[in-house]
């Protein structure tokens, strides 16, 4: 009798405990509604969402991105419009292959790794074939500006010593290093100014296509994003 | 020991729990939310998202949902949120797009010019985002600053009209100001050349900084560099130091001067000015010699050098450029008519025909030498488009003292001609219809472009029945025997229906007016020929001035339709001013025939009533006439798509034999009819006193006086012209019957019977060929008003202004009949290839005014004959003629001069 008491006690705290726990999760989910979508911005008319950043910090999808970019949604969202206008620029005229998407896809899969590649997949509700649009993006973007923007822009010598005098040697003193001579740096140099002019370029390319280009950029949903992620 | 075993237990279970939650197992929507500014969104919305309950939770198919509700164009901004288990809860909060409704901007004209040409967001109408708010300041700050203003704020108010989705923007720049010039400074010249350039310049230090006048000015100091074979300078300005506070500005005007270019042309006596146009734009050299080479070369074959040769070439010094082209101009000759040999396939009077090359006759143009050099290509492709594409063509000349003959040798070639025809890959369309859609058979000759064409038409079949993102290739194998087959693969994409439709943009126009003109309805297959009528139809009504229709996948089956509608202002202002006569012209002397001033003025408003109504007051006043006119206007009558016009008009009109005085009242409308038709349904009342009758009253029924009609009449119309104000191929034809009836009172009791055809046809490319006949008949008792009248520079050219046919026996004058025969037939041709709007015209005019049916006699037609000139203008030509009358009354043959606008046919 004992016995058959105990165990009906046990019974029933296991109810309770049990109880418990489901009421716990589930006012967990009744108190979190999440904010799981949002235009960030419109960029001639067509939306760009917050799902639309998540698949390009994921993937890494941004072309020649800098590091940190992906620290402040506000930075890679800009390049991420950059990249759009250039998209709607050249569309009628450049033309992408299925070959070249299988061949993104294929760097994309070899640099994540499958498993982390499928999973993030799974996470965002993808299929391989969702993300064309988006590797098409980069790719169109990629080719206009391999074509536009020349890998070796012509740097003067002058330009290498001020660059050296100005940028190179303060940086490895605030690093505690001795700055090397110039002559055995020129080349490191050289390939830097040739990227940081490269760079501008392109920068005010993208400056002249965003001044015709009508782009607003919702700042309410910025906002609110990290105020949910603050929480 | 129990207790014991028991312990695991709720830890076992718990950790199943934990998993569960956390594993990420698929989670269902139980229910989909839409919130719109606050309120609950229609149901409709929800079949647009693509997502319902019972579906699979996931980020990207809640972001495809986002995506199109934005795409229906009704909304600014949207946020997803998701409530987790149990509720599983997907809400969509949508913020409605916002519209301008009134734009005021307190600016000056030319500021307000350049803000509605470049800043194409801020327009009535248009949507307004607040976010775009920042951007449109800075860009009207750039503005101003480029048109010499400057201003330490601009206001920029946004006020939303409650209950409606419109807001009114303000913009106003209360401190506006104009900069001065606080300093000009050139580069790139010497202080004594600076003087000189400053007072090209027109501007000096104080002035307003008027950008405009910096332009003038950069163009006045470039030209004068230029004049000095500076062809290359570049004179460039801008602003520096730019002081807000004070209003003040430096200018920067920076001269690179260039190399200087001379041209030199040696052997011919050819200006250099020709070749201007290819110097004066830093070119290529290279380019510019052989372009300026060719230029000649066109120049000296037009005139008749058609051995013309030229040498160019450059000489360089540090200095100069010097562009040297030496010319040997060979004799100048005659061309006499143009042979072809070797042409086994067409004949001569084909090939011509097919080249357009005119037959040489008289005076009229023919063909000049660089036109023979250009005919090499156009019969190269000529015999392209009939399968040969390997055709080589040589120019020759036969030499014939000061003439040369062209012979053209064709060497035809191969002929690829179509062996077989098929298509492949249409599953889900008859094949059979789809060869139908195309022109090309087997045994026709092989030219791609031909083929291109048939795509076009099989591609424009499969929009037309619904299907989006077909793809289509063509395939051609060729035998040795030069026949080819032809395989059109066809990948047929998707076939799509009408979900729903989505109307967003009209404030004014009522739904069901728009939805009226919308082709297709949910269910419907999605055909492009629906959406372009559909499109046609809201831009006929004449209220929106822009209309956009999108397609938003809605699933894979079905789409929603978007249409986005901009509507237009609503009243409208003009005033014409002109002269007029009615007289045949007295003499060549312009000033010294009889003008009067003509006035005409209009307003008009729109969409009154929200159904695409219009009411307009027209005003008209000569000398002759003066005319008042309300109109109205409906694109509906009784739920039928019939165009109704009802207008009241009071006119005063000074006629040949009579004045009159009329008030009238006309109800009419019009419908489209198949096969290019069209009918015009009129009702109406009038009622006509005669004043001023210069007549014998014998010869009017004066006991009607004043006459009163009411009427309707029936015209019938088709119009296959291929240009309404300059007509060249084509036909026009009309048949009016109008009966007057003795109805409210009135006196008139007649019939009315007119027709008229006009027949347009092009002899060559330089020579036309147009006909017209008209003919009316009139029964019963006929006011003097409504009777027809002949004569003048549009109906019969042996006359003055109605004086063909009855006259009065006292005063003279024209009684008009009941009954009016009329043949007019003109031939016009091109007098100069370098005049092309310029033309002459021989005419022949035959024809009479009856007074009864019954005394029609082809015996009694008057002819005329003459001569014109005609000047073709956008509106019609200018028209000048002379003509004689054949059977002149007092048997005198004298000319009579005509200056007219528009055209008689």
């Amino acid at each position: 009798m004992q016995a058959k008491r105990d165990i009906r006690q046990d019974l029933f705290r296991l109810l309770v405990l049990f109880a418990f726990c489901a009421c716990s999760f589930g006012f967990v989910s009744l108190a979190d509604q999440v904010m799981v979508n949002c235009v960030l911005a419109t960029v001639n008319e067509k939306p760009v969402t917050l799902f639309d950043l998540k698949v390009i910090r994921a993937f890494d999808l941004i072309s020649e991105a800098q590091e940190g970019i992906y620290d402040q949604r506000e930075k890679y969202l800009e390049v991420y419009v950059d990249q759009l206008l250039v998209r709607e620029l050249v569309r009628e005229q450049l033309k992408v292959t299925e070959v070249e998407i299988a061949q993104e896809l294929k760097k994309i899969k070899e640099r994540l790794g499958e498993q982390v590649f499928h999973s993030k997949l799974l996470q965002l509700g993808l299929r391989e074939g969702d993300l064309k649009i988006y590797l098409e993006g980069k790719i169109l973007f990629d080719k206009v500006i391999g074509s536009r923007f020349t890998q070796k822009s012509y740097v003067s010598l002058q330009e290498i010593e001020e660059y050296y005098q100005n940028e190179y040697v303060p940086q490895q003193q605030a690093n505690g290093q001795k700055p090397a001579e110039l002559l055995h740096v020129l080349v490191e140099l050289e390939e830097n100014l040739q990227k940081i002019k490269r760079r501008k370029e392109i920068r005010e390319w993208m400056q002249e296509l965003r001044q015709r280009a009508d782009i607003i950029v919702n700042s309410d949903c910025l906002k609110k994003i990290e105020q949910q992620e603050e929480k | 020991m129990r207790k014991k075993r028991l312990l695991p237990l709720p830890v076992f279970l718990l950790l199943i729990t934990a998993v569960v939650y956390a594993s990420g197992i698929t989670v269902k929507i139980k229910k989909i939310s839409l919130v719109v500014d606050g309120q609950p969104g229609e149901p409709e919305l929800l079949s647009i998202i693509g997502l319902k309950p019972g579906d699979d939770f996931s980020d990207f198919k809640v972001d495809q949902a986002l995506k199109r509700l934005l795409s229906t164009g009704l909304y600014a901004s949207g946020e997803v949120y998701w409530t987790p288990d149990p509720q599983a809860e997907l809400i969509f909060i949508l913020a409605k797009n916002l519209f301008i409704g009134n734009l005021d901007i307190s600016a000056p004209k030319e500021i307000k010019k350049r803000i509605n040409s470049e800043i194409l967001t801020l327009k009535k109408g248009n949507i307004f985002h607040e976010g775009s708010k920042e951007k449109i300041i800075q860009e009207l700050t750039r503005i101003l600053e480029e048109e010499g203003y400057y201003a330490r704020d601009i206001e920029f108010k946004v006020e939303k009209m409650s209950g409606t989705d419109l807001v009114n923007i303000s913009i106003k720049i209360p401190d506006l100001k104009r900069m001065r010039l606080r300093k000009i400074i050139f580069s790139g010249v010497s202080a004594e050349k600076e003087l000189q350039l400053k007072d090209k310049l027109g501007l000096k230090v104080g002035d307003f900084y008027l950008p405009q006048k910096v332009e003038k000015g950069l163009a006045k100091i470039k030209k004068s560099y230029q004049e000095l074979d500076f062809k290359w300078a570049e004179v460039k300005a801008q602003i520096e130091n730019y002081d807000p506070e004070q209003g003040l500005v430096d200018l920067l005007i920076k001269v690179v001067p260039g190399i200087r270019i001379k041209i030199d042309i040696k052997g011919a006596d050819l200006s250099p000015k020709i070749l201007e146009r290819v110097w004066e734009q830093k070119v290529f050299e290279e380019w510019a010699l052989s372009e300026g080479e060719a230029i000649i070369l066109k120049h000296l074959r037009r005139k008749g050098y058609l051995f013309a040769s030229v040498r160019p070439h450059l000489n360089r010094t540090e200095e100069e450029l010097q562009a040297v082209y030496e010319v040997t101009t060979g004799p100048r000759l005659k061309i006499k008519p143009i042979v072809f040999k070797g042409n086994l396939t067409f004949r001569e009077s084909e090939l011509k025909k097919n080249l357009g090359i005119p037959s040489k006759f008289l005076f009229l143009p023919y063909l000049d030498g660089q036109e023979l050099y250009e005919l090499i290509e156009k019969i190269k492709f000529f015999y392209e488009t009939r399968g040969f594409p390997q055709t080589k063509v040589v120019l020759n000349f036969i030499r014939q003292d000061s003439a040369v003959k062209p012979v053209y040798y064709i060497e035809e070639g191969p002929r690829l001609l179509i062996k077989s025809l098929e298509i492949q890959g249409a599953e889900l369309l008859n094949p059979a219809e789809l060869m139908n859609e195309i022109e090309t058979r087997p045994g026709q000759p092989y030219f791609r472009p031909e083929l291109q064409k048939d795509l076009e038409r099989i591609n424009l079949f499969y929009l037309n029945h619904g299907f989006r993102g077909m793809q289509f290739n063509l395939e051609t194998t060729v035998d040795k025997n030069n026949n080819v087959d032809v395989v059109i693969r066809i990948d047929e994409g998707r076939r799509y229906r009408v979900e729903n439709i989505f109307i967003t943009g009209n404030r004014l126009t009522s739904r069901r007016l728009i939805q009226r003109e919308i082709k297709l309805k949910p269910g419907d297959w999605a055909s492009y020929q629906k959406l372009l009528e559909t499109r046609r139809g809201l831009d006929n009504l004449g209220v929106f001035s822009e209309v956009k229709i999108e397609e938003v996948p809605a699933s894979e089956q079905t789409l929603n339709l978007s249409i986005q509608l901009k509507e237009g202002e609503q009243n409208f202002a003009g005033l014409g001013l002109g002269i007029e006569t009615r007289e045949e012209l007295r003499s060549v002397v312009l000033w010294e025939n009889l003008f009067s001033p003509r006035v005409t003025a209009e307003y008009i408003r729109y969409n009154i009533f929200r159904n695409a109504s219009q009411l307009s007051f027209v005003g008209q006043f000569s000398l002759a006439e003066k005319r008042l006119v309300v109109n109205w206007q409906q694109p509906y009558i009784f739920g039928l798509k019939m165009r109704t016009y009802l207008s009241g008009y009071v006119e005063k009109e000074d006629r040949t034999s009579f004045s009159y005085e009329r008030r009238g009242f006309v109800a009419s409308t019009r419908r489209g009819l198949p096969a290019n038709f069209s009918l015009l349904l009129s009702l109406g009342t009038l009622k006509t006193r005669l004043t001023n009758l210069k007549i014998s009253e014998s010869q009017v029924e004066r006991e009607r006086l004043p006459y009163s009609i009411a009427f309707g009449s029936v015209t019938l119309i088709k119009d296959n012209r291929d240009d309404s104000f300059n007509p060249q191929k084509g036909y026009f034809f009309s048949l009016a019957f109008e009966r007057a009836y003795p109805l409210f009172q009135t006196e008139s009791n007649f019939r009315k019977l007119f027709g008229k055809f006009q027949y347009f046809y092009p002899l060559t490319t330089s020579v036309n060929f147009y006909a017209t006949i008209r003919l009316g008949t009139a029964w019963g008792l006929v006011p003097i008003p409504e009777r027809f009248f002949g004569g003048g520079s549009n109906s019969f050219r042996g006359t003055g202004f109605e004086r063909l046919g009855p006259e009065d026996p006292e005063s003279g004058l024209p009684l008009g009949g009941k009954n009016i025969f009329l043949i007019n037939m003109e031939t016009k041709f091109l007098l100069l290839k370098r005049l092309p709007n310029l033309y002459g015209a021989v005419f022949y005019d035959v024809g009479n005014v009856f007074a009864e049916p019954g005394d029609f006699n082809f015996l009694k037609l008057q002819q005329a004959v003459g001569l014109g000139l005609r000047y073709r203008t956008p509106l019609g030509p200018v028209r000048f003629d002379i003509g004689w009358n054949l059977n002149p009354p007092d048997g005198r043959w004298r000319p009579l001069f005509f200056l007219s606008i528009g055209n008689m046919f």
